[in-house]
């Protein structure tokens, strides 16, 4: 199973982040490390066949290997991100770099009726501010619809 | 020189004409009964205090309240009245107060969906008040609301701030929000 619609998963790793990074065939023929996330996108946006020990995994199979109940979310944004053709890439649990001309913009990935406080919403502004990167936050409806507002700390 | 009001459930009204001038003149504070969009000091009308505007002009020693059995309120009672009658005033106060010590001109958001509209001169000479959301720092919310907030907003400006008080210690911090286009 090495034709180009074919990715062959090597293995499957947690890292410091607890992101499962899978490490599969390149179609050049070397192995990759992917995101779970992207592993989604490949499947069900590229018609990807994502094969792991000689078997077809589905959409299903690769959320149960995410074994993240908010992998689906993330995957939502990413692939609205990817379909308006930005370059993308998965960075942690819930957030996404998002790279446009020379800037870094950080997404965090929230979703409505999922509480967060707003002292943790803050932190994770101030926390990108400090690392100099613009921080965006895309809200997920009920029905899957992503709304996206920057945010930034502001002395009046 | 101290001006005059008296307290109406949640409004303390300056009944004098040339009083409620002035009190208006100090920085767009309440609002001359039946006038909608006041811009200038020159009416003939009572004012209208918000229990927040009294409470501050109160503590900033510009007001005296007197209530209808004409007993005066010190600051202190007026505060413990206004906790009683306006369930988010702890939360409320603290933002109206820090935004008029850094001289901005503070109105009601109610129109815009929002606590404060907040204008650097005033209204009718700002282009556009910012909208300021009071909110609890230490409560969850539905990232939801940021959207609602949001979409009020866009009427007014394309940004909206959210000013996070710490209810223990009263510290505030201000968040600005956008709608962004990836």
């Amino acid at each position: 199973m090495t034709d180009d619609k074919t990715l062959n998963i090597l293995g499957i790793e947690l890292e410091d982040n607890d992101r499962i990074i899978i490490i599969q065939n390149s179609i050049e023929g070397g192995t990759k490390r992917v995101s779970i996330i992207e592993l989604l996108w490949l499947a069900y946006s590229k018609g990807k066949k994502i094969v792991y020990n000689g078997r077809f995994l589905s959409i299903e199979d690769l959320l149960k290997i995410a074994k993240n109940d908010f992998a689906w979310i993330v995957f939502t944004v990413y692939s609205d991100l990817k379909n308006r053709g930005k370059k993308v890439e998965v960075i942690g649990d819930n957030l996404l770099l998002l790279r446009r001309d020379s800037k870094h913009i950080e997404v965090y990935v929230l979703e409505e009726n999922n509480l967060i406080m707003l002292n943790r919403l803050i932190e994770l502004i101030e926390l990108s501010h400090r690392r100099g990167r613009e921080v965006v936050f895309a809200l997920v409806d009920k029905h899957g619809d992503v709304t996206y507002y920057s945010s930034s700390p502001i002395s009046l | 020189m101290k001006y005059h009001g008296r307290l109406v459930g949640l409004k303390v009204i300056v009944f004098d004409y040339e009083e409620a001038r002035k009190v208006f003149s100090l920085g767009f504070y309440g609002k001359p009964f039946g006038i909608r969009k006041p811009k200038s000091p020159d009416f003939n009308a009572p004012l209208e205090l918000s229990l927040i505007e009294a409470v501050y002009l109160v503590e900033k020693g510009y007001l005296e309240v007197r209530d209808l059995e004409d007993r005066v309120l010190g600051l202190r009672e007026l505060v413990g009245y206004a906790e009683k009658r306006i369930p988010r005033f702890k939360l409320l106060y603290p933002v109206y107060r820090d935004l008029r010590e850094r001289g901005y001109v503070v109105r009601s958001g109610l129109k815009f969906g929002a606590d404060y509209a907040v204008y650097e001169h005033g209204p009718g000479i700002d282009h556009a008040p910012f909208l300021v959301h009071v909110m609890p720092l230490n409560e969850e919310i539905d990232p939801i609301e940021i959207v609602r907030a949001g979409r009020l907003s866009h009427s007014v400006r394309k940004h909206f701030v959210i000013a996070a008080v710490n209810p223990e210690t009263g510290n505030i911090k201000y968040v600005m929000f956008k709608w962004f286009k990836p």
